[in-house]
């Protein structure tokens, strides 16, 4: 019996012993025979990167005089139930496709159907990936970056529409099978028209007032948009915070990493040439040079390892999309910048910080990742129940009557040959590109910063945001 | 035939010599020669005011967009109605409708007497400073008349009936009593 105590007082100490030094050791054998599959691992990120890949606006057309848009899709689900046929389609072999002409398809928004707007071109081929498509079939040859999805809705066959703006294709699919997302919208359309549940209709500037562009916008609106407060993490992190951060970035204890403190309370971290920055105005930066020349990028590639690595590390990635991407070229290597914005409560955000544009940028060489700079604003989920009485929501028309002179004359600052007394009124909406609802966050305060919701109003010299409640210019940005 | 044309060119230019005159007396108001000119003064005070309201008045410049039919049935009971007056101008939207209890089953071709129709709403609006104004109207099922005032002088008012037929609004949908018999039906 005696025996049998010191052997399992020898085992259990030999299993201590063991536990105790993998956690001093750097790497056991199993775990470096691990990094070989690290590829597979980046590639396994598809579910983040479908959640990348989302539309910013969401039409929604009954008839050829009513249609309304949805910024917020959470309550409905539309663009999920949409996304299944759309891949079904996507890697579908008995598909039919043709081309039709901008005029016939603006004609399309008169007829049962959603249109799911994103905020950029996106590669089609991308898109066909990110919804698990295993072999995307020559739609993503037909048309290589889509702008909008359109799905009818009416009666006959089901057919998809394609479009980057410049090129619409026409996609009939007999697998399609759109029965339930028509039973949904028809649920909406009875809401919208016969129950009057807060549904705003929205009309076609082209069809009312004849200008260029196709842009809905509201002429009555129902609601409010919640207040939201939100504040900055990295400034509001004790020391121990922003470890457990540093950590997380180098997968090492914080015994392994170097840690200067700057005279601004701004942190920076080092380990094995990759450095790490918590700024006290809210960023997150981080570096890691590269290792060795990337002669060809992969697109796919460089999204899911953002995917991967944003999913790792920055924690938020609620809300957060896609924005936009560009081909760079860093020191003889090829690779992609990409641009992340974020939503709050459903609404796009913009940023009133000058040092800080977007919400996350990521330089990315294939399965290498650069450079991380991440803006981080958390929504404090205060809630507020003070809404203050007779506070009306603006409609978008109203805020282009409001500040119809000063529309004017950034009109003809592109115009500069005419006078303001010579500017028809279509002409003027002509020049607006689109009309979205959005939260300005001024980045005024580190705790409590209220963001404002605002109408933006993008035409040919930028943005432009206009308070929701009180019509006035809150902020503007010029040159594209 | 040159006598002619030199009778014309002097009978025109007398003419239009005195207007002048006419016209030059009703601004200096010179009292000398009004016995003369007493008629024709009145004649040119009244046709300068009609000049002024064709002038300041430009009924381009009012004008309903959409709906652009006069008269036309719709399914659903909302409809939007937008149109362009100059900044500042008063637009009254009268909405009428007609409840049909009468049961005279109006429709386009036969619409109810001035008596039959009863106010549902009335809303005032301001062209804004784009020079447009709208509005989406909440109608009632059957006939409803429109009226736009833009409160102007010289601007007519517009009129537009739209006849609010729904979709599924069949007998055996809705049952209504046909006599009043049918009300009195008992248990």
């Amino acid at each position: 019996m005696k025996e049998r105590l010191k052997t399992l007082l020898l085992i259990s100490l030999v299993s201590i012993s063991l536990i105790l030094t993998k956690r001093l050791w750097i790497e056991l054998p199993n775990e470096m025979f691990n990094l070989f599959n690290n590829k597979d691992k980046a590639y396994s990120a598809s579910y983040l990167l479908s959640d990348m890949i989302i539309p910013n606006k969401y039409l929604l057309n009954f008839n050829e005089k009513y249609h309304t848009i949805f910024y917020d899709d959470s309550k409905h689900g539309l663009w999920t139930n949409t996304q299944k046929i759309l891949a079904t389609t996507l890697g579908s072999e008995d598909i039919k496709i043709t081309d039709i002409s901008s005029e016939e398809f603006s004609t399309y928004n008169w007829k049962p159907s959603i249109v799911f707007y994103f905020p950029e071109k996106i590669n089609t081929y991308i898109l066909a990936k990110a919804l698990d498509v295993k072999d995307p079939n020559y739609i993503v040859d037909a048309i290589s970056s889509v702008k909008s999805i359109y799905i009818y809705l009416g009666t006959g066959d089901p057919f998809f529409v394609l479009s980057n703006d410049e090129n619409h294709k026409i996609i009939y699919d007999n697998s399609i099978d759109n029965e339930q997302l028509k039973e949904q919208f028809l649920a909406i359309e009875e809401d919208a028209k016969v129950q009057g549940k807060g549904y705003n209709f929205y009309y076609s500037l082209k069809d009312i007032y004849g200008a260029d562009k196709d842009i809905y916008v509201p002429y009555e609106m129902n609601g409010t948009v919640p207040t939201v407060y939100v504040e900055n993490q990295i400034r509001n992190l004790d020391i121990k915070g922003r470890r457990e951060i540093a950590e997380k970035f180098f997968e090492k204890s914080i015994d392994y990493i170097r840690e200067i403190v700057e005279g601004n309370e701004s942190t920076i971290y080092e380990y094995n040439n990759k450095v790490l920055k918590l700024n006290v105005n809210g960023t997150v930066e981080y570096y890691h040079p590269l290792e060795e020349t990337v002669k060809k990028r992969n697109l796919y590639e460089s999204l899911s390892t953002a995917a991967e690595f944003i999913s790792r590390n920055a924690g938020i990635t609620k809300g957060m999309y896609l924005d936009k991407f560009e081909e760079i070229e860093v020191d003889n290597s090829v690779g992609y910048n990409l641009k992340f914005k974020y939503r709050l409560r459903g609404l796009p955000v913009i940023l009133g910080n000058e040092e800080v544009v977007d919400f996350i940028e990521i330089e990315v060489f294939n399965n290498h990742v650069r450079s991380y700079k991440h803006f981080i604003r958390k929504d404090m989920n205060k809630i507020i129940n003070n809404i203050q009485e007779g506070k009306k929501m603006l409609h978008s028309f109203q805020i282009i009557d409001m500040n119809y002179d000063f529309l004017v004359e950034e009109y003809l600052k592109v115009n500069n040959s005419m006078n303001g007394a010579e500017v028809a009124l279509n002409e003027v909406l002509s020049f607006i590109e689109d009309i979205n609802l959005s939260y300005f966050d001024p980045c005024l305060k580190d705790i409590e910063d209220e963001v404002v919701p605002v109408w933006v109003i993008k035409t040919v010299n930028g943005l432009y945001a206009f308070n929701v409640y009180s019509g006035s210019l809150i902020y503007e940005k010029t040159g594209k | 035939m040159l006598k002619k044309v030199i009778a014309g060119l002097v009978i025109g230019i007398s003419i239009m010599t005195i207007s002048s005159y006419g016209h030059a007396q009703e601004v200096t108001d010179n009292i000398e020669v009004i016995d003369h000119i007493e008629v024709t003064d009145e004649a040119i005070d009244e046709a300068i005011d009609n000049a002024k309201v064709e002038e300041e008045v430009d009924l381009s410049k009012y004008r309903i967009i959409k709906p652009e039919k006069k008269a036309y049935s719709i399914e659903d009971k909302i409809e939007f109605i937008n149109g362009i007056a100059p900044p500042g101008t008063t637009i009254t939207v009268e909405v009428y409708g007609t409840t049909d209890l009468t049961r005279k089953n109006f429709n386009l071709l036969f619409l109810p007497s001035e008596d039959d129709y009863i106010e549902v709403s009335t809303d005032t609006l301001v062209s804004g400073n784009s020079g447009t104004f709208s509005k989406q109207l909440e109608l009632v099922t059957g006939i409803n008349k429109i009226i736009i005032k833009f409160g102007v002088e010289g601007v007519p008012d517009e009129e537009i009936i739209i006849f609010v037929n729904p979709k599924n609004s069949n007998s055996k949908d809705i049952k209504r009593p046909n006599k009043l018999i049918d009300i009195l039906i008992p248990n």
